[in-house]
C-alpha cells in the first residue's frame, strides 16, 4: 500500500515497481496445500482403481473437476494420479511391443496433458475459475501469497487454428516417438546370462543410454549452430571467464597476498 | 529455462518411465516415455526459437513521431511512445510478451507498455502507450524486455533488445500573473527592467535637493532654488537599476531521496522555474546558484528565452540523481543488482557464457548459490564498466568496490535512491557541514560580486536539520547589511502546514496513523524554529511549493525595486 500525505517522503514503498525479476511460473504458494489435498485425492482414487466400480469413476470425476478449478501445479498433480493409478493397476508382462489400445489410451492421456497446459496459460482469461482460485486464495496469509504478476499467462483467452492443429502434431509425435523407443529397446531374454541382469534392468539402462545420447547429441547439435551466433559482448565474458577458469588459483592466491599485506600495513 | 511446471513433468516422465520399463508395465511406460518425447520436441523447438530466431529480432521506438536517441520532455506532459519489434527474417513465433522498460521517472498513463504478441513471417510487431514523465532530470529509456514462453508453459526465457534513449526532463513551471506592466505606456516611465530606486543615481527623476559641494556637476545646479536660498544648491537625482534575482538551489544527496516527483529536489526545481519565468517576464536579470555538498555551478544573471532555458537546463542537471554515500555490500544489495542485471543484460549471466571455476567448498547450498551469483555478477560488471580482465578476482574479494560497483549500477538503472542503494539508517545522507560551506561561500561570493540592493532567493532543505543555524545567520547578515534582500524557502512534502494537535478527536487507528502524526509534529516544529530563528533577521521563510511561496518572492522583489525597506507579507 502507498503512503499518503507526509509519508509520502519518507516511505521507500513509493516505488511502484521494484525492480525483481521473476521466473514464469504457474505455481504459488497455495500450490503446495492444494498438491497435498490433491495427493491424498489421488491415493483414495488409486485405492478405488484397485477394486474397480463406480467409486473410481466419481473419484476421478471430482479429482478433474477439483484439478479444473484449482489450476495450479494440475497437469503435474494430474500425471501423477494417472501413473499411480496405472502403477497400482495395471499388471506385468514382459512384452516388447504395444498394443493399439495402449497407443489411445498413451495419446488420450497426452490430449489430456496438453490440452492442460494450454489451459492454463489462457486462464487467466476466464474469469469464473480466475475468481474462484483468488477467493481461495484470499484466506492465505499475505507471506504466502503471490502476486499475480507472478503468472506467466496470455491476456488472450483462446487459440488460433494453426496452435491447435500443432497440438494434435505434438500428440501424435509423442506418443509415436515413445512407440518407437520401446520397440528398438527390446526385451532380451538372455540378459541374465550376458550382462548378468534381469532383463527388464538391462532395458532400463539400456533406454536411459539411448535417451541421455539422443539428448546430449541433440545439444551439441544446437549447442554448435547458435554458439556463433553470439553478441561480442557475451564473447568477451565467456573469454574472460574462462581466462578466469584457468587462473584461478593463481589469481586467488595473488589476490590473498594483497589482502594479507594490506592487512599487516595496517 | 525449465519452467516449474516443465521440471515436475520432467521428474514424473523420467520416473514414471523408469519403473514402467523396469517394472514391465508397458502402459505406464509407454504414458510416461510420452511425455518425455513431448518434452524433448518441444525443447527442441524452443531452444531453436530462443536461440537462433530471437537474436535476429531488433527494436526501434519512436518518441512522439521521433526516433532520436536523445530529446526532451517536460513534466507532466504527455508522451507519446511507439515500439516497432522488427525480424531480420521470415519466422514464426506463436507468442512472445514485451515490454517497453520505463524508468522510474516515467509512468504509463494510457495504453499499455506491456503487450503479448506474436510474429508471423518478416513482418514486424508495433505497440503504443502513452507516458508522463514524473520529475525534472532524466529519463533513460533502455529497451524492450521480451519474455517468451511455450505454448504449454513448460520453458521460458526472457531476452533483452537494447534500445537506448536518453531524455532531459524540464519542469513545467507554473506561471505566475504578475501586475506589472511589461510595456512602456508613458514616455517619462522607465523603460521594462528598469527600476527607480530611492537612492542617489544617474537617473531622470528628482531625488532631493542639497547644498552644493565641490566635484558637482555645474548642470546639476539647480539656480532658480540657489538664487532662492542664495546658497548653491544641486539637484540630487534618483537611480535607475535592474533588480537582479539569484537563485541558490540545494542540489545535496540529501533532496534526492524520495519518489521521483515527490523529492524535495522536485519542488525546489519548480519554484527556481517558476520564480525565473516570472522574474524575466518583468525583464529583470535572474542568476543562478546550485550547490551541493562539494561543488557549486553558477549562471550568471541574464535575460531573455535562451537564458531561461539555460537555468532550466542547470536546473535539469542538479535534479539527475547522482552517487549516494558508499553503503556496505550486503545480500539484499547483490541480489537487487542480480535482478536487475538480469532483466537488462540477461545473455551476461548466463551459465554457457559465464563460466565458474571448480570450487568445493561452500558446500552448503544457500551459499554456494550466493557465491556463484556473486562470482557471475562481478564477471558481468566487468563487461559492463570495461575493467581489466582480473577485476573479478579481485572484486570477488573486494567488498568495498564491488558494493560501489552495485550501487553505481543500481543508480544508473534508476534505482537511486532507496534501500539497499542508499542506507537509511540514521540520517547520514544530509552531510549539513559540507552543505553550510558550500552555501556560505557561494552567497558570499554573490554578496561581494553584487551590486546594491539585489534579490538572494535560497531553496534549501532546512526542515531535517536540527543544529545550529549561526553560520548560515552570519551569511545572511552579510547580505542584509549590503542592502540586499534574502527570502529562504523549504519544500514542504504536505499540502497543510498544520500539525494535527495532541488531542485531536481524530484517534489514530494504526501505526502508520501514528508515525504520520509523529513526522508531521516534528516537521511543524522545526519550520516554526526555522521562521522563528530567521525572521529576527527580516529574512521571510516560506515552507510550499506552491504559487504562495513564488508570490512572496515575487513581493520581495517588488521591495527590492522600490528600495523600501519595508518586510512585505509573510507567511
Amino acid at each position: 500500500m502507498k503512503p499518503d500525505g507526509i509519508l509520502k517522503r519518507i516511505s521507500d514503498s513509493n516505488r511502484d515497481a521494484p525492480a525483481m525479476s521473476h521466473r514464469a511460473s504457474d505455481e504459488t504458494s497455495p500450490a503446495f496445500f492444494y498438491g497435498i489435498a490433491i495427493a491424498a485425492g489421488a491415493a483414495a482414487s488409486v485405492t478405488m482403481f484397485s477394486r474397480g466400480g463406480a467409486g473410481l469413476l466419481l473419484g476421478f470425476a471430482a479429482g478433474l473437476a477439483a484439478l479444473a478449478i484449482l489450476r495450479l501445479w494440475t497437469v503435474g498433480i494430474l500425471l501423477l494420479v494417472i501413473q499411480g493409478a496405472l502403477f497400482a493397476g495395471q499388471p506385468q508382462r514382459l512384452i516388447d511391443h504395444v498394443s493399439l489400445l495402449d497407443l489411445i489410451t498413451a495419446a488420450g492421456v497426452m490430449t489430456l496433458l496438453v490440452a492442460g497446459s494450454r489451459f492454463l496459460m489462457i486462464a487467466r482469461g476466464l474469469s469464473p475459475i480466475v475468481n474462484l482460485s483468488e477467493a481461495t486464495r484470499r484466506f492465505l496469509p499475505g507471506n504466502l501469497r503471490a502476486s499475480a504478476e507472478q503468472e506467466f499467462t496470455r491476456h488472450t483467452a483462446d487459440f488460433g487454428i494453426a496452435e491447435r492443429s500443432t497440438a494434435v502434431l505434438r500428440i501424435v509425435l509423442a506418443v509415436a516417438g515413445a512407440a518407437l523407443l520401446l520397440r528398438v529397446i527390446p526385451v532380451d531374454p538372455g540378459a541374465l546370462d550376458d550382462a548378468w541382469l534381469i532383463p527388464s534392468g538391462l532395458r532400463l539402462i539400456s533406454l536411459a543410454v539411448l535417451l541421455l545420447s539422443i539428448f546430449l547429441v541433440t545439444d551439441l547439435l544446437i549447442e554448435t549452430v547458435t554458439w556463433r551466433s553470439l553478441s561480442v559482448r557475451e564473447a568477451r565474458v565467456f573469454l574472460r571467464s574462462v581466462l578466469t577458469v584457468w587462473c584461478d588459483r593463481e589469481l586467488r592466491a595473488v589476490m590473498y597476498q594483497e589482502m594479507k599485506q594490506r592487512r599487516n600495513r595496517r | 529455462m525449465l519452467t516449474p511446471r516443465g521440471h515436475f513433468l520432467l521428474l514424473l516422465g523420467t520416473v514414471g518411465a523408469g519403473l514402467g520399463v523396469f517394472n514391465a508395465q508397458e502402459l505406464l511406460a509407454l504414458v510416461s516415455l510420452s511425455v518425455l518425447v513431448w518434452l524433448f520436441f518441444e525443447w527442441v523447438q524452443f531452444r531453436w526459437r530462443a536461440d537462433v530466431q530471437l537474436r535476429g529480432l531488433s527494436c526501434e521506438r519512436l518518441v512522439n513521431g521521433i526516433s532520436s536517441p536523445t530529446g526532451r520532455f517536460w513534466t507532466r506532459r504527455l508522451v507519446r511512445i511507439t515500439v516497432r519489434v522488427s525480424p531480420d527474417s521470415s519466422m514464426r513465433i506463436p507468442w512472445l510478451r514485451l515490454e517497453d522498460v520505463l524508468p522510474e521517472n516515467m509512468e504509463c498513463s494510457d495504453g499499455a507498455n506491456i503487450v503479448d504478441g506474436y510474429l508471423q513471417g518478416a513482418d514486424p510487431f508495433e505497440f503504443s502507450y502513452t507516458a508522463t514523465p514524473r520529475g525534472a532530470g532524466s529519463a533513460i529509456l533502455p529497451g524492450v524486455t521480451v519474455r517468451f514462453g511455450d505454448l504449454q508453459g513448460l520453458f521460458f526465457i526472457q531476452r533483452f533488445l537494447p534500445a537506448r534513449q536518453s531524455f532531459r526532463v524540464l519542469p513545467t513551471c507554473i506561471g505566475i500573473d504578475t501586475a506589472h506592466p511589461t510595456t512602456k505606456q508613458v514616455n517619462s516611465l522607465p523603460p521594462p527592467g528598469i527600476h527607480r530606486m530611492q537612492r542617489a543615481g544617474m537617473g531622470s527623476e528628482l531625488l532631493e535637493l542639497r547644498e552644493y559641494v565641490p566635484g558637482d556637476p555645474p548642470k546639476s545646479i539647480a539656480w532658480k532654488v540657489s538664487a532662492k536660498r542664495d546658497v548653491l544648491m544641486t539637484r540630487q537625482y534618483e537611480s535607475e537599476v535592474p533588480v537582479r534575482t539569484t537563485l541558490f538551489v540545494d542540489a545535496s544527496f540529501g533532496t534526492k531521496l524520495g519518489a521521483f516527483g515527490l523529492r524535495p529536489i522536485d519542488q525546489i526545481i519548480l519554484l527556481a522555474g517558476s520564480i525565473a519565468r516570472s522574474t524575466m517576464s518583468l525583464r529583470d536579470p535572474v542568476g543562478l546558484v546550485c550547490f551541493d555538498n562539494a561543488h557549486t555551478m553558477a549562471v550568471p544573471s541574464g535575460l531573455g528565452e535562451r537564458h531561461f532555458y539555460r537555468i532550466l537546463d542547470q536546473l535539469t542537471e542538479c535534479a539527475v540523481p547522482t552517487q549516494p554515500p558508499l553503503a556496505r555490500l550486503t545480500t539484499p544489495l547483490l541480489e537487487h543488482t542480480w535482478a536487475t542485471l538480469q532483466d537488462r543484460q540477461p545473455e551476461l549471466l548466463l551459465p554457457r557464457v559465464n563460466q565458474l571455476p571448480f570450487r568445493l567448498f561452500p558446500i552448503r547450498p544457500f551459499l554456494r548459490n550466493l557465491n556463484q551469483r556473486r562470482a557471475r555478477l562481478t564477471a558481468a560488471l566487468t563487461e559492463v564498466y570495461g575493467l581489466p580482465a582480473d577485476a573479478p578476482s579481485q572484486l570477488e574479494q573486494d567488498d568495498l568496490r564491488l558494493a560501489a560497483l552495485c550501487q553505481r549500477y543500481l543508480t544508473e538503472s534508476g534505482l537511486a535512491w532507496t534501500w539497499p542503494v542508499v542506507e537509511r539508517r540514521g540520517r547520514e545522507v544530509h552531510d549539513w557541514d559540507a552543505r553550510f560551506d558550500t552555501l556560505t561561500a557561494a552567497l558570499t561570493s554573490a554578496v561581494a560580486h553584487g551590486r546594491d540592493n539585489e534579490l538572494f532567493v535560497l531553496l534549501l532543505d532546512l526542515v531535517d536539520y536540527t543544529g545550529s543555524l549561526e553560520r548560515l545567520k552570519q551569511v545572511i547578515r552579510l547580505a542584509r547589511a549590503r542592502h540586499h534582500r534574502v527570502v529562504v524557502i523549504c519544500p514542504w512534502p504536505d499540502e497543510t502546514l498544520k500539525a494535527k494537535p495532541a488531542d485531536s478527536p481524530e484517534k489514530p487507528d494504526t501505526v502508520e496513523d501514528l508515525v504520520e502524526r509523529a513526522e508531521r509534529t516534528r516537521l511543524v516544529a522545526a519550520a516554526e524554529r526555522l521562521k522563528r530563528e530567521l525572521r529576527r533577521l527580516g529574512v521571510p521563510v516560506a515552507f510550499a511549493a506552491d504559487r504562495r511561496a513564488i508570490q512572496l518572492t515575487l513581493i520581495e522583489a517588488d521591495l527590492a525595486r522600490s528600495g523600501r525597506s519595508t518586510a512585505g507579507v509573510r507567511r
